[in-house]
């Protein structure tokens, strides 16, 4: 004999919403009451019927991604992996520009959860809200991409920029650079300071004094990078090569570095992170860390998938490591 | 000032009622612990307290301000859960620092929280290391210290400990206290466990169906339950319980089971009058395992106030420090925890001591203590 959940509700004298929180273990059942469904559950083998649950969640076959600014290479490079999966799954993205702001985010998640969306991607940077948290407790499909969460564990795919500069570093050192100067990003970002992390462990590797005087922050634009090399252009010791935390910064510099007549990379060496159109617009073309951006995307739809379908999750939190392109910005490895 | 306190507080779930009334006043630096089993709304309490569940009905306070509205964020609280996650690419000082370090602290700031806590948690050699170089005990030492860094008004923790391993969760458990004496911060904890209430508590909530069954310290918890639920949830072996009458004997009064007989001592002269309106009525009479005694043992032979019962033994279980023996009385089986010198064998027909100063009586429709 089949039965639903709406015949355990009636034998037990409760609605049906209690007996799916019995068997879901969520809140809100009594003990005694929780441990006559799930009797009847096991007596009667009750499986639940897969297509009335979805009705019942009503969720349609869409996701939410959201992200600071789809206009930017990085995240539009992302969201195309994520497109990339969710249309394979059967499923359309509906991508949010929050502009990094948490009200705007705050907005966004609302308007997913009262549409139903099956599953939420969080791309950008920083810690998420608490609403995302909420979310988390309540196993609303979350993963994080990119951005961090303190308090508990939620599926979450982040990019190891620290090792990425260190490889990016340890290139100039390997091909003969030895003072090296690293235009970066904010002093208190995050990502900036995980790029000094990298950059500072390549140096010990070749026993290579730290010195200040070389690091300059900024904002991730070209201004940054070039007035950045013009900054270290003043020191008794110039640079002989720029480790630039991002390409348009890359950019930048090496404007700087035309201007001033000096020759790439014979007398400075460039390189620069993320590996965006850009790199192929410049002159020379620009060696840099290859952010695994698309990968980015496709690991997180993944991970969403997996959530959404309750299948089991290999990796709660997935590193992806970026990858070196060495192009002609750099001398030829010593 | 980091007390806490609810006032009426309730949660609705559509037609389900997960919390109804809760009135806890939690002091400032005290350890609270909120006990009970699953489904029973602990976890639903602590997170209204955290901001992460809207609060249906009733006030919340922190300090002194109502906080119903004020983002978590907001409320200078530190949450600690079960499943806490650790960055693998990320040494334990920036495990620890990160969440400072996007909320923009300063560095030489990070810097000082960071070390404080790796020294009250006592990692500091472990700062440079990876998670995957650390213990479970390790990592959940530095999950602690995330929280610690922020420097908290209020720890909540939901079952930080549940999924460790029976002999890091004891040893987790002294790790705590010892933290909370040296932080003292107002801590909330949630733990179904309740020998993990027991002993970190300064007072425990016991939590029903969403309901507050009583607030107490741990020993006044055990000795002076209100109900009988609270009776038998805290304390391992839980507490037995044998249906009983109340009968006028003499000028006093006894408990009458099928087949024993107790007399409700005359030092118990307060509830005398209580027990007097229950004489013909049935009642539950409790008692404790450790307070049924062999007579034939030296503990036995200290007892002041005991009463004989007989009783057949139907297992036996040496445990090293004591003896477990199960045995019927009144065709219901309820264990005793015995001196290690007891001859008890299976089969044994024997009297019993029932040590009269810790006996209980409960209410056999209502199921709330008379004595």
């Amino acid at each position: 004999m089949t039965i639903t959940m709406k015949d355990l509700a009636q034998m037990v004298g409760v609605s049906e919403s209690t007996v799916s929180r019995a068997i879901n273990n969520k809140p809100g059942v009594g003990e005694d009451t929780r441990d006559k469904i799930l009797e009847l559950v096991k007596k009667y083998n009750y499986k639940p019927n897969q297509l009335a649950r979805n009705l019942a969640k009503q969720e349609t076959k869409m996701i939410g991604l959201i992200l600071p600014d789809i206009s930017s290479n990085f995240y539009s490079e992302v969201a195309r992996g994520v497109q990339d999966i969710a249309i394979q799954s059967g499923y359309q993205v509906i991508i949010c520009n929050s502009d990094g702001k948490e009200k705007e985010e705050l907005s966004y998640i609302e308007w997913l959860e009262s549409n139903k969306i099956a599953g939420i991607i969080f791309l950008g940077s920083g810690l998420v809200n608490d609403k995302v948290i909420k979310l988390g407790l309540s196993d609303y499909p979350i993963v994080l991409a990119n951005r961090f969460v303190e308090d508990l564990i939620l599926p979450s795919v982040i990019i190891d920029n620290a090792v990425g500069a260190s490889k990016a570093t340890d290139l100039l050192l390997k091909s003969g650079y030895r003072r090296i100067a690293l235009i970066n990003g904010p002093k208190d970002n995050l990502q900036a300071q995980n790029i000094l992390t990298g950059y500072k462990e390549a140096l010990r590797a070749y026993n290579i004094e730290f010195k200040e005087e070389l690091i300059i922050n900024g904002d991730w634009d070209r201004d940054t990078g070039y007035e950045g090399f013009l900054e270290v252009l003043k020191l008794t010791e110039p640079p002989e090569a720029i480790f630039a935390a991002n390409d348009l910064i890359a950019v930048g510099a090496i404007e700087a570095i035309k201007m001033g007549g000096f020759l790439i990379p014979e007398d400075i060496g460039v390189v620069g992170f993320e590996d965006t159109i850009v790199t192929s617009v410049i002159d020379p073309p620009l060696t840099t860390v290859a952010q695994p951006m698309y990968q980015l995307g496709v690991s997180s739809a993944n991970k969403l998938f997996s959530l959404i379908n309750e299948d089991e999750i290999k990796e709660r939190i997935e590193i992806l490591e970026s990858r070196l392109v060495v192009r002609k910005s750099t001398k030829k490895l010593i | 000032m980091a007390k806490v306190t609810l006032k009426n507080i309730v949660k609705r779930y559509d037609e389900v009622l997960a919390v109804s009334g809760a009135n806890i006043d939690i002091k400032d630096k005290e350890f609270v612990v909120l006990v009970g089993p699953s489904g029973c709304g602990k976890s639903t309490t602590l997170r209204m307290i955290a901001g992460l569940e809207e609060i249906t009905e009733g006030e919340l306070y922190i300090g002194d301000d109502v906080v119903n509205d004020v983002a978590p964020k907001d409320r200078d609280i530190a949450m600690v859960f079960q499943n806490y996650a650790l960055y693998p690419h990320m040494n334990v000082y920036d495990n620890m620092a990160f969440g400072l370090k996007l909320r923009k602290y300063p560095a030489d700031d990070i810097d000082r929280r960071v070390k404080d806590a790796a020294q009250i948690l006592g990692i500091e050699p472990l700062l440079d290391r990876k998670p995957k170089a650390l213990s479970g005990g390790q990592r959940q030492r530095v999950a602690m210290g995330r929280a610690i860094v922020r420097e908290p008004k209020v720890f909540l923790m939901d079952e930080p400990l549940s999924n460790l391993d029976a002999k890091l969760r004891v040893q987790m458990r002294a790790e705590l206290s010892k933290l909370h004496e040296r932080l003292q911060t107002t801590t909330i904890y949630v733990t179904h466990d309740q020998i993990e209430a027991m002993t970190l508590a300064d007072r425990i909530v016991v939590l029903k169906d969403g309901v507050i069954q009583q607030i107490d310290d741990p020993i006044s918890l055990y000795n002076q339950p209100n109900n009988m639920f609270v009776a038998g949830f805290i304390g391992s072996p839980a507490m037995n319980f044998l249906d009983a009458k109340i009968e006028a004997k003499g000028e006093g009064l006894v408990i009458k089971g099928e087949t024993f007989e107790v007399n409700i001592p005359a030092n118990m002269s307060q509830a005398m009058k209580e027990l007097e309106t229950y004489v013909d009525k049935e009642v539950v009479f409790g008692i404790r395992p450790e307070d049924i005694i062999d007579p034939n043992t030296a503990e036995g032979q200290l007892l002041d106030n005991a009463d004989l019962v007989d009783a057949e033994v139907e297992v036996v279980e040496p445990m090293g420090s004591e003896i477990n023996l199960h045995i019927t009385i009144d065709g219901q089986t309820i264990v005793a925890i015995v001196d290690p010198e007891s001859e008890a064998q299976v089969g044994d027909k024997m009297k019993f001591a029932f040590d009269l100063d810790k006996m209980h009586i409960f209410d056999a429709d209502t199921e709330e203590a008379i004595i």
